[in-house]
């Protein structure tokens, strides 16, 4: 007989008979696989920490996606976000989906190039475009969305020597009810800005204006903030045909659709209070078919979401270094994923499970990360089962953004693992060695 | 510049020719000559005819009658047989010609009147008009003491000399003395007969002249005859005792009346000849013997009292998709009917009747459609239920136990064209799920007038969702309302019907959708989505819709390079009073008849030269959806005539009743588009391929580039042609 594991005892406030407005929370929720793979078999294979990415649910989540706005919508256009996850294998998936790219860089531009997305797929925002990279991109046939008045001029002044048009676009930011307002990327709504750069942009010999662009902010939980934007673009179209009998051809409502995650200091979690796609697609194809714009000329509608659609796909699984008792009495698990590889963790409160059964009971625990770093607090406070050193941990919903703000700081980054839908993994990152360091590194002849 | 009014020469000489290829329903011009020839075969008759032919067509002009119908010769070929059978009757003289005069006259007022008597029935007057006017004549000249019973017809050769010499004469000799089986010279006989012909050369060339006009008509007029040869034979009676009295021609009438020219022909209108002919005899023999003691000759009363009766008959069926069909355009000419029902069954059935598209953005699953198994049944079985489902075929999120669970719950529901809204149910509450309010049956509903009588309803609507109101007039594709689960409705859908009436729940209409897209690959057009179908509204392309518009007045300018040279054309827009519109290559007289109606591009049919580049550019652009579908392959079938020699046309047009031995297939791919969204060049291949009974040939594959600024380029291995509007 296998021998029983020890359990340490605790002690624990007893509150039964007063279950809190969420009901009695029994049993501790347990992820024991990933599309079918048990966890611990993935860390046996690719070690611990791994970053895991399920194709299936990348390709669910894209589909529910596109069908909440093209059974609500005429023309709809996804691109996808690189910002959000620009590993290649899963800007292939986005793209073979339909979708196209968004990039903010020239390294993200040609990034989305060698994945093979043609040039006029691309759309290229953000305050950093260096004179070279819009030269690529008026070459390319990409849409351009100018966030300054600078980055008009630069634009002007290029094309005038090459006399190729360039296709561009404003972002326009404006007060769509939510604070706070994202006043510092593009042109402003309410103060005229957006209408004088148009003006601009429409009496430019070599600048042909095919879109309006925002990006109202990010996690908004809101969908009425998508509709005062839609309808606020909309209007901006609108005086564009009458003024120069010019029809825009699509209207980019960004991104910023909440995943389910909680954010630090929410009342409520994430799952319950976040909108669906539906949600969002309601109010902005509301907002866009009840707009002055005749049903002929609605312009497509392209949606930059990143954070909504992988943020599901993406686990992180690890395992516990140690137990130790804080001196205020409080339980601390310290594992290896800490902030270098869960930046996220900073505003939301991830959530974090056991992958097996061991207790029923929990404690409140703090969790840490590794790094030899005060701030490497993973969670400040959660109810957490009575875990051992060398037993696994699963983070679910990290596919946004941890795959491109991670750092590599004191550990090195591990590897990225995805499951495919025939529930083949395949690494999609290698894990950093050492090497790959000193690849990088230069020794001035005098320390050598 | 003639006066809008006038009828000019060329109409005349056309109505004065059609006259008399009328008489075997045609407007064939060569045909009309022919038989003008052989109608002086007898010399005073063919003049008669003539003299009734013009007088008619002069009383109609001066009494300010319509010109189309003049020139087509419906109202002078009665008075033309008349003609012909006074002068042949009578001795010639000026008293002939005034009797002829008055006889066409007759003839005239009442074929307008039998006209108008008919035209209720929509039936045609046949040669009633002749029948009467040839018996007013008859009976009253047995009063007129100065016209004598000519004896012509009995010296025949002497007549012949007269008019074509001693040429003439030995080929009629030569026919009268070969060995021709029986039942061939009763056949020319009778063809012959009816110009009051009595002789095999007459028959004969009127047999060529069928021939030439339709191989349809020709193969009828013999298997009528045949058929009522032989049911004479099998009754034991002799038809060649008969022949004097001109009723041969009885058989050969009905048989091109019946098997091609007012029903198109089919194996069905050839079986119905062969049922019909019998009762034709029957009626011959039996009339014969009422009109004896009046001493009448009975004839073409037996066609016409056959043809007439089946027609009418016919329009009185329930089922109109039997197989045996009335020919709705008459184009005179049995063969012409027979390609253009094919074509208008498969291309342009609807294109007439105004449009209706799916009341949805998007793709949506039929989960009920016409005929369904739930409620679409009796009345009200032309009707589609639509839902929303996931790539796994499921309608639902979570458990589905909630109206909001569901995937198309609460979508909008947008005009399937423009309208008045002239119904609004609301105030009824969604059904829990499973439940069926069977009170409220249609739940909240909307109801749009798009044209006079028809209709559309969509029912299951959420409580206060409507974004209209009763009396507004709305566009095609505005959003109505949102789609809920109110009615009986055990889980939220929309149901989709059109009808005639306005009311809530009327009696569906059999009306089709003008095009939808099945999974985004499979193009339909004027079709019903079938049951399990995920179907959506074709989604257009601007640059497509831009370099495929045409508006009349364009002048288009086409260059064409090969090997050799490069020759230019030039092609320009118009529209006709019937609102076709068509490209004319004027040098060449060559016209291509397209419709468009914003979301599909046809070409309808296409006269003239094969040399041109216009040709070329019916054949690639024969129909091409205005919006880039990938993995879509369009087909349809072009006219064989178009393609096909004039020569292998003889031997399909023999056999076109019974099957088609040559086909055209038109088949179009999207290769590329440079960009989805704001596209400046899209590429199209389209493959035409000859059919010869089962097998297959290739017969041309045109690359077509359509490009910014309206630029149109179609290629192939030897040619380059480019069009550019202005």
């Amino acid at each position: 007989m296998e021998k029983l594991k020890y359990e340490r005892p605790i002690i624990n406030k007893l509150q039964a008979g007063m279950p809190d407005k969420f009901g009695m929370n029994i049993g501790v929720k347990v992820i024991s696989n990933i599309d079918g793979i048990p966890v611990s078999e993935i860390i046996d294979t690719y070690g611990s920490p791994t970053f895991v990415l399920s194709e299936q649910t990348i390709r669910d989540t894209f589909q529910e996606a596109n069908e909440a706005f093209t059974t609500r919508y005429p023309k709809v256009q996804f691109a996808w976000s690189y910002k959000t996850n620009y590993l290649n294998a899963v800007c292939k998936i986005y793209h073979d989906e339909g979708s196209w790219a968004e990039v903010v860089s020239g390294f993200e531009y040609d990034k989305a190039i060698g994945n093979g997305v043609k040039g006029s797929n691309i759309i290229f925002n953000g305050p950093d475009k260096s004179d070279k990279d819009l030269e690529k991109a008026i070459e390319n046939d990409s849409f351009i969305h100018i966030d300054h008045f600078d980055e008009l001029y630069s634009l002007i002044k290029i094309t005038s020597k090459s006399n190729k048009k360039a296709k561009v676009a404003i972002r326009v930011n404006m007060d769509t009810g939510i604070y706070p307002q994202w006043d510092r990327f593009g042109f402003n709504y309410e103060n005229g800005d957006a209408w004088k750069v148009l003006n601009k942009i429409m009496l430019a010999d070599h600048l042909e204006l095919v879109g309006l662009h925002t990006h109202i902010g990010t996690y908004i939980l809101t969908p009425n903030a998508y509709g005062v934007a839609a309808s606020k673009l909309s209007e901006l179209a609108v005086r564009v045909y009458r003024k120069f009998n010019h029809i825009v051809s699509y209207i980019d409502m960004g991104g910023g659709f909440a995943s389910d995650n909680t954010l630090k200091g929410a009342y409520l979690p994430g799952k319950d209070t976040c909108p669906s796609f539906d949600d969002y697609a309601e109010s902005i194809t509301n907002a866009l078919i009840n707009s002055e714009i005749p049903p002929e000329n609605l312009p497509t509608l392209i949606l930059e979401t990143g954070r909504a659609l992988i943020d599901d796909a993406g686990y992180l699984v690890g395992t516990v270094l140690a137990n130790k008792r804080l001196v205020s009495s409080r339980r601390a698990t310290i594992i290896d994923i800490g902030i270098n590889l869960l930046f996220t963790s900073f505003w939301y409160e991830h959530e974090i499970y056991p992958v097996k059964q061991v207790s029923e009971q929990t404690e409140d625990t703090t969790i840490y990360g590794p790094l030899c770093m005060n701030i490497d607090v993973v969670r400040s406070a959660v109810k957490f089962p009575l875990l051992q050193k060398g037993d696994h941990v699963i983070i679910p919903r990290v596919g946004a953004y941890n795959m491109t703000q991670w750092m590599q700081f004191i550990t090195l980054r591990p590897n990225i693992v995805l499951i495919d839908t025939d529930k083949k993994m395949h690494i999609i990152r290698e894990k950093e060695t050492n090497e790959t360091f000193n690849t990088q590194e230069r020794l001035p002849k005098h320390l050598s | 510049m003639s006066k809008p009014n006038s009828f000019t020469a060329k109409q005349f000489w056309e109505a004065t020719i059609n006259s008399y290829s009328q008489v075997f329903f045609s407007d064939n011009k060569l045909f009309g000559f022919i038989l003008l020839v052989v109608s002086f075969f007898d010399i005073w008759a063919g003049i008669s005819g003539l003299l009734a032919v013009l007088t008619t067509i002069g009383i109609a002009l001066a009494l300010g009658f319509s010109h189309f119908q003049i020139q087509k010769g419906s109202y002078s070929f009665n008075s033309l047989l008349v003609g012909l059978g006074t002068g042949l009757s009578f001795t010639p003289g000026i008293e002939l010609f005034v009797l002829v005069f008055f006889a066409a006259l007759i003839t005239f007022i009442i074929t307008l009147a039998l006209e108008g008597f008919f035209a209720k029935y929509a039936l045609p007057f046949l040669s009633i008009p002749f029948l009467i006017g040839m018996w007013v004549v008859v009976l009253a000249s047995r009063d007129l003491q100065d016209i004598g019973l000519s004896e012509r017809g009995i010296y025949t050769a002497n007549e012949l000399h007269a008019i074509g010499g001693i040429g003439l004469v030995n080929l009629y000799t030569w026919l009268n003395n070969l060995e021709i089986p029986h039942v061939i010279t009763t056949y020319l006989y009778s063809l012959g007969a009816i110009f009051f012909q009595y002789s095999l050369l007459a028959g004969f060339v009127i047999a060529i002249g069928i021939l030439l006009y339709s191989r349809i008509s020709f193969l009828l007029s013999l298997v009528g005859f045949l058929t009522a040869y032989y049911f004479y034979s099998f009754l034991g009676a002799d038809i060649a005792q008969y022949g004097y009295t001109y009723i041969g021609f009885n058989f050969i009438l009905t048989a091109i009346a019946i098997g091609g020219h007012f029903v198109v022909a089919s194996k069905q209108s050839f079986l119905w000849v062969l049922l019909l002919l019998p009762v034709v005899v029957l009626f011959t023999l039996s009339l014969t013997k009422i009109l004896l003691p009046y001493q009448l000759s009975i004839y073409s009363l037996p066609f016409n009292i056959v043809v007439l009766l089946f027609l009418y008959i016919l329009k009185l069926r329930v089922k109109t998709d039997s197989k045996l069909k009335e020919v709705s355009l008459q184009l005179n000419n049995p063969e012409k009917n027979v390609y253009y029902l094919e074509q208008a069954e498969n291309r342009f059935k609807w294109l007439q009747y105004f449009t209706i598209s799916l009341p949805v953005h998007g793709k949506w699953k039929i989960s009920q459609a016409e005929d369904g198994e739930h409620t679409h049944r009796g009345n009200w079985k032309y009707a589609w239920d639509f839902i929303v489902t996931d790539k796994n075929d499921k309608e639902f999120k979570n458990q589905g136990d909630f109206v909001e669970d569901y995937l198309c719950y609460a979508k909008n529901i947008i005009a399937p064209a423009s309208g008045t809204v002239v119904e609004i149910v609301d105030g009824i509450e969604d059904n829990i799920i499973g439940d069926a309010d069977v009170i409220n049956n249609w739940g909240n509903t909307i109801i749009i007038k798009h044209a006079t009588y028809l209709y559309s309803q969509i029912s299951h609507i959420k409580k206060g969702s409507f974004k209209v109101k009763k009396g507004q007039v709305i566009k095609k594709g505005e959003t109505l309302a949102l789609v809920g689960n109110s009615g009986r409705s055990p889980y939220p859908h929309i149901h989709f019907q059109l009808q005639a009436t306005p009311s809530v729940g009327s009696k569906t209409l059999d009306y089709p959708i003008d095009h939808f897209v099945i999974d985004n690959n499979e193009f339909n057009s004027y079709a019903k989505p079938l049951l399990n179908e995920q179907v959506s509204n074709i989604k257009t392309t601007n640059l497509l819709q831009q370099a495929l518009k045409f508006i009349p007045g364009q002048t288009l300018k086409i260059t064409t390079e090969n090997k050799e040279k490069t020759t230019e054309e030039t092609w320009q827009v118009k529209t006709d009073y019937h609102n076709n519109l068509y490209l004319v290559n004027r040098e060449t007289n060559s016209y291509a008849y397209l419709h468009q109606d914003g979301a599909v591009h046809y070409f309808q049919n296409y006269s003239g030269t094969k040399q041109t580049a216009l040709y070329h550019f019916y054949l690639a652009l024969f129909q091409v959806p205005l919006g880039y579908y990938q993995d879509m392959e369009v087909t349809d079938s072009i006219p064989s005539n178009l393609v096909f020699s004039k020569f292998r046309m003889v031997l399909q047009d023999f056999l076109i009743p019974f099957f088609t031995l040559f086909k055209v297939n038109y088949k179009l791919k999207y290769i590329h588009i440079d960009n989805e969204m704001l596209p400046k060049r899209i590429e199209l291949k389209a493959k035409i391929t000859k059919r010869i009974y089962t097998k297959d040939k290739e017969h041309q594959e045109y690359t077509i580039i359509i490009s910014e600024n309206n630029c149109i380029e179609i290629a192939t291995d030897t040619m380059k042609i480019n069009i550019t509007k202005n």
